[in-house]
């Protein structure tokens, strides 16, 4: 079976798991699994996950 | 080149043989294959043997309906019992089928003869059908250009005569996006109708299964025929007086190829100047459908993927290697989020349906890429090749609604462009009525 992909770097910088803190957890673990390449395709992904929590069909608890 | 129907009217008047217009095809699959890289594998003795028994069949009075004898190629992504479904992917070496695909089943019950496999972009993860491990697929009008993906060989093969129509997945465009880019009709059902059971999986909510043909006739046709429905004829087009389009404007033809442009507004005064009547209409959370799609399709693929992933990794092509990684990194609750965006644009799909026939746009928002190419410059703008392939297409995996792509004309290069038509969820033939109504007055001659 496989390994967790996120592994120990699901420890983020930070108290809260925010688009840039998940990046930075992303392209760490993406290193020590030895795909420095996937940063670029990561960061994209931040970008489009960046839209899809601003968009207005969220639902949020507080509002 | 024959459809479908001409085949079937000469079959039936003795004119032609099954046998004799299957080996038409395998003399063009020897002639162009090696150009154009559309199969992964051709079925020579086994098709000549089904179109033997086809026209025996025939002879005997056994007529099995408007697929009888009729030469069909297959994407590699399906299972045909006894054959390897490789996917184009390494991944798949030395898998062997135990069991026909339901539409590989429903198509052998029509008496349809099996041409061969063709190649997709690998795991049908990708709208080029250039990374596939055997090769990238080239596009009949212009080799050194993209068919389309990822049902890109089996796009090339209809366009280029080596079957007389083709079975594709689409989960994000890849029935549609190939059609277009090669100049044939690419029909994706409405969600759910036919079935995937069978089919190598992108992503389970996405995926379709569906026609490429040379007219909107002869996908009725086929699609029936994968319905299990095998006898079905084409229904009689409505006058194209009083058909109420809605043209999506905003975001849809915010980023199209001054030639794209043009084809598309030819076509959309021709259907004018037909009688349809021709609104414009908003898809309010357009600019949301790309990351909704993006957040769903990676997911799905990537648990499908995941132990492969960490067992064979080398055996992918890199850039669908790194695409299905990206995948594992997304969180459950942008997942959700995602969800929670599908509905809402399969309820504003819905809406823009409501008061009209079917919705229109451009299939793509440019004619068949370079392959090879990364970006590609649209006006002032340059933007990435799978963004600018998926732009227009995506929506309607997202809300399940039937989308069929019929040939528009051509550029000034030669190149097919192709304009899309879009129905009501579970409304795939009303959908296909229009399409057979609109096809005289947006098509023109753009086969090789």
């Amino acid at each position: 079976m496989w390994a967790p992909v996120w592994g120990a770097a699901l420890a983020v910088p930070g108290d809260i798991m925010t688009i840039d803190a998940w990046l930075q957890a992303a392209i760490a673990d993406a290193e020590r699994r030895g795909l420095p390449e996937l940063r670029p395709a990561l960061e994209a992904l931040a970008r489009a996950t960046t839209a899809l929590r601003a968009a207005d069909f969220n639902d949020h608890a507080d509002t | 080149m024959m459809t479908i129907e001409e085949f079937g009217r000469r079959l039936r008047a003795r004119e032609v043989t099954a046998e004799h217009v299957t080996d038409g095809c395998l003399r063009r699959i020897e002639t162009d294959n090696p150009r154009l890289n559309a199969f992964i594998l051709v079925m020579a003795d086994d098709a000549r043997r089904q179109a033997l028994e086809a026209d025996k069949a025939l002879a005997a009075g056994r007529d099995r309906g408007p697929l009888h004898g009729v030469p069909i190629s297959i994407k590699d992504l399906l299972d045909m019992r006894g054959l390897p479904t490789t996917a184009a992917s390494r991944v798949r070496d030395g898998h062997l089928a135990n069991r026909d695909a339901a539409a590989i089943t429903h198509l052998r019950q029509a008496g349809a003869v099996f041409i061969g496999k063709t190649n997709l972009h690998e795991f049908a993860f990708g709208t080029t059908s250039e990374d596939s491990a055997f090769g990238p697929a080239r596009n009949p009008h212009d080799p050194a250009r993209s068919p389309g993906g990822s049902s890109g060989g089996s796009a090339a093969s209809v366009a280029a005569g080596m079957a007389l129509a083709s079975i594709g997945t689409d989960t994000g465009g890849s029935i549609r996006i190939p059609a277009a880019a090669c100049g044939t009709v690419g029909l994706k059902p409405s969600i759910g109708e036919v079935s995937i059971d069978g089919v190598v999986p992108l992503s389970r909510t996405l995926d379709h299964v569906g026609p490429l043909t040379q007219t909107v006739s002869d996908a009725c046709l086929v699609y029936h025929a994968l319905l299990g429905d095998g006898r079905v004829t084409p229904p009689a087009p409505m006058p194209l007086h009083g058909v109420r389009l809605a043209v999506l404007r905003r975001y849809f033809c915010d980023v199209l190829e001054d030639e794209v442009r043009a084809r598309f507004e030819s076509a959309l005064d021709r259907l004018r100047a037909g009688g349809a009547h021709v609104d414009d209409i908003d898809i309010h959370h357009a600019t949301d459908i790309a990351s909704v799609y993006l957040h769903i399709v990676l997911s799905d693929a990537a648990a499908y993927h995941a132990t492969a992933l960490e067992t064979m990794p080398e055996r992918y092509t890199p850039p669908v290697r790194l695409r299905l990684e990206m995948g594992r990194y997304i969180l459950a609750e942008d997942y959700v989020r995602a969800l929670e965006g599908r509905e809402l644009l399969r309820r504003e799909v819905d809406a823009a349906l409501a008061q009209h026939d079917a919705l229109v746009l451009p299939t793509l928002p440019i004619p068949a890429p370079p392959l090879g190419a990364n970006s590609v410059e649209v006006g002032a703008t340059t933007e990435p090749v799978r963004n600018l392939m998926l732009r227009l297409t995506q929506l309607f995996n997202v809300t399940g609604h039937p989308a069929i792509s019929i040939p528009s004309g051509r550029t000034s290069a030669g190149m097919p462009c192709a304009l899309q038509l879009v129905g009501c969820r579970m409304q795939t033939d009303a959908l296909l009525r229009v399409a057979l109504t609109c096809e005289p007055h947006v098509s023109s001659e753009v086969r090789s």
